[in-house]
């Protein structure tokens, strides 16, 4: 009765005719001459309907993008290497997709159909081999990056920050943002990060496979290092007594200890003063900072010291990420480093 | 000649009262006491809000400017530079900041804005009073800008008008 | 620059500052004062953020008003009920209390609204130059007063007044 009291939806307003046309499989008409008094009250009903679906059965299960129209899994593997401008083996590209736990719900699936254990065996290779290999070469690059880069920093700085480039975080954030979600095999959905991180260092590995070190590297300089672009190096490399790695600093260097003298004061009796203290050594500031007490100031006078003496001071230029000739030596060095140590383990492996 | 839609507007008098009650009505929302919820009282307040909001939207672009000044002011000061020879010889060094930008160095850029203070006073230094208070033979130390060229011109005009001064 | 943290408190922070006031127009004094307390000398200044800074302004029994204008200053005053309205003189306005002409000039040049009663409470009036230990050990800063400060002829050393340039010599007078 209903539906054939309203023969043809019409309105004045082509947005509305559209939301309708969407919602229902009614026809709709956009040529009338009045204005349809009906409209409003039947788009709150139809809100009203909409809403009450949604609570009664819940959101729409997220579908994978596999299992939705327009798919076709060959021609986004070929649009994914030519983006990067790679020249991927397409074999290896499909590897580094793989991940183990798709292989075995495939098998199982198939055993489950009755297939015997030969027939069952899928011809697939899961990445497992190319996540260790990117794994390892890619905190070896940025280990060798960061000397290069920041050649004053200790040790510790150097081990902090690359596990914060490496860690899960991180990594899975650069693998969604270079699409890699659609395009992973994996058993769960949706994809757990650990999946995301793990094909990112497979598709490094692969790379480092098919064409060396000079491309993955490159790889690795131009997606996970610039992650450190927007941050504050202190932020990341957590220093807990500044004052005595300052010491140690200055040590190392045959300078003076450093002596921390009170610079400026104001509003000393009140509940909000402020002290900056200037921390010295052989008679030349080496860096000052502001506090609520003089401690606090002190530490944070030290670690301003700290970092303008191991060259990261907050106004350091940006790392030497860009295809400048001089940056491009710098990364083609830290190569060289590396398959010079690949091939001394080479030798010792052989002997 | 027939007017059918003349015949039915008289009939129907536009959309539903109701709805363009309520349009109104949505609006006035968060106000306080009978403008909020009583439609004469309502409709006025909304139109008078609208009205607010339009010249609101003109006002403000004076006000934030105003606030961008004072806050160049405040930071040039800091310099011992006030706010008017600042701008000047900044378009003088061609920097074409706009006081937005400048307000904004101003307060997370302070030694960039120092060294723009820096420049401006150079410039302010070598302008017109510095030729006529320091070089009354005509000689022009530095680098001679369109300024020093003007005030050269200027003093030897004074000095031709009055013969007592040359003499 | 050190962590974001103490960069924030070290921006926001009340800076105290010092004016002496002796000698000096009350106007002007309370021109410089008013910049200060509203924060209008901060770049980060902004109405409805509170970034004034504390004054302290010693020798306010000292000011100076120019010509007789203790004389013809008029403090008026209506208490609100009939009869109450009162009109002071600016020298006895002065002597009742030595700070308050220095106060109501910078009342009068405040922003008019509920911000007001706050940046008062940021100034701290003293006739003399005797400031209690704590207020005088917050304070890091100093405004440069207005006028440089004026010598009356009695505090010129005989020295300084007989080198004094002289265009012509007073005559003698006849009688």
């Amino acid at each position: 009765m209903a539906a054939s009291m309203f023969t043809r939806f019409s309105c004045k307003c082509p947005k509305i005719l559209q939301i309708i046309a969407s919602r229902t499989s009614l026809p709709v008409q956009n040529h009338v001459r009045h204005h349809a008094r009906w409209l409003r009250p039947f788009l709150n009903a139809l809100n009203g309907q909409l809403s009450y679906l949604k609570r009664k059965h819940g959101e729409e299960p997220a579908k994978p993008r596999s299992h939705q129209d327009n798919w076709d899994y060959n021609s986004e593997i070929y649009a994914f290497c030519q983006r990067f401008g790679e020249e991927f083996n397409s074999e290896t590209v499909r590897t580094a997709f793989t991940h183990k736990s798709y292989v075995e719900k495939e098998e199982k699936s198939r055993r489950e159909m009755g297939l015997l254990d030969q027939d069952a065996k899928l011809q697939l290779d899961d990445n497992t081999q190319l996540v260790n290999a990117g794994y390892q070469f890619s905190s070896d690059y940025i280990a060798g990056y960061l000397r290069h880069a920041l050649p004053k920093v200790p040790e510790e700085g150097y081990r902090a920050i690359n596990q914060y480039l490496m860690n899960g975080k991180v990594l899975s954030y650069v693998a969604s943002n270079l699409g890699l979600r659609d395009l992973v095999l994996c058993a769960d959905f949706p994809i757990p990060s650990e999946v995301m991180e793990s094909t990112l260092m497979a598709i490094v590995g692969g790379l480092l496979e098919d064409q060396g070190m000079d491309r993955a590297g490159l790889f690795v300089r131009d997606f996970i290092i610039p992650q450190l672009m927007d941050k504050d190096l202190c932020d990341v490399w957590l220093i807990d007594n500044p004052m005595s790695l300052l010491v140690q600093v200055l040590a190392d260097q045959q300078r003076e200890e450093p002596e921390a003298r009170l610079l400026r004061e104001a509003g000393k009796n009140t509940f909000t003063p402020l002290f900056m203290v200037g921390i010295y050594s052989d008679k030349k500031l080496l860096g000052w900072a502001p506090g609520e007490s003089v401690t606090i100031a002190e530490d944070e006078a030290a670690r301003v010291a700290l970092r303008n003496l191991l060259g990261i001071p907050e106004n350091r230029p940006p790392l030497p990420v860009d295809n400048s000739i001089r940056h491009r030596m710098l990364h083609q060095s830290v190569v060289k480093e590396l398959e010079k140590g690949e091939q001394h383990q080479g030798q010792i492996a052989a002997s | 000649m027939v007017h059918l839609s003349l015949v039915r507007m008289i009939r129907s008098r536009g959309p539903d009262r109701y709805w363009r009650k309520r349009f109104y009505l949505d609006q006035s929302t968060q106000y306080f006491g009978r403008r909020r919820n009583c439609f004469s009282v309502a409709v006025r307040a909304v139109r008078r809000a609208w009205q607010n909001s339009t010249a609101g939207r003109k006002k403000k672009k004076g006000q934030m400017r105003r606030l961008w000044n004072l806050r160049i002011s405040a930071a040039v000061q800091e310099h011992g530079l006030t706010y008017g020879p600042f701008i000047g010889n900044l378009l003088k060094h061609n920097i074409r900041l706009d006081r937005k930008v400048l307000s904004h160095i101003a307060i997370y850029e302070p030694k960039t804005f120092k060294c723009l203070a820096e420049l401006a006073s150079q410039k302010h230094k070598e302008g017109l009073l510095a030729t006529l208070a320091k070089n009354p033979e005509g000689f022009l130390s530095g680098p001679v800008t369109q300024d020093d060229l003007l005030a050269e011109s200027v003093r030897k005009l004074r000095l031709s008008s009055n013969p007592s001064a040359s003499s | 620059m050190s962590s974001r943290i103490t960069q924030q408190w070290a921006t926001f922070s009340r800076i105290w500052y010092l004016i002496d006031a002796y000698r000096q127009p009350p106007g002007r004094v309370a021109v410089a004062i008013s910049k200060v307390l509203q924060g209008k000398h901060k770049p980060i200044y902004h109405p409805l953020s509170d970034v004034g800074d504390h004054v302290v302004v010693i020798n306010t029994s000292q000011v100076a008003y120019a010509k007789d204008k203790w004389e013809e200053k008029i403090y008026y005053h209506h208490t609100g009920y009939p009869g109450g309205f009162s009109e002071t003189p600016a020298h006895e306005f002065h002597q009742k209390d030595p700070t308050k002409v220095i106060k109501k000039a910078v009342y009068g040049m405040l922003p008019k609204d509920l911000r007001r009663r706050e940046m008062m409470r940021r100034l701290h009036l003293f006739a003399d130059h005797d400031v209690p230990e704590d207020i005088l050990a917050n304070v890091s800063e100093q405004i440069k007063p207005p006028r440089v400060v004026p010598r009356a002829l009695t505090e010129y050393t005989q020295e300084e007044l007989d080198n004094f340039p002289k265009l012509w010599l007073p005559k003698e007078p006849k009688y």
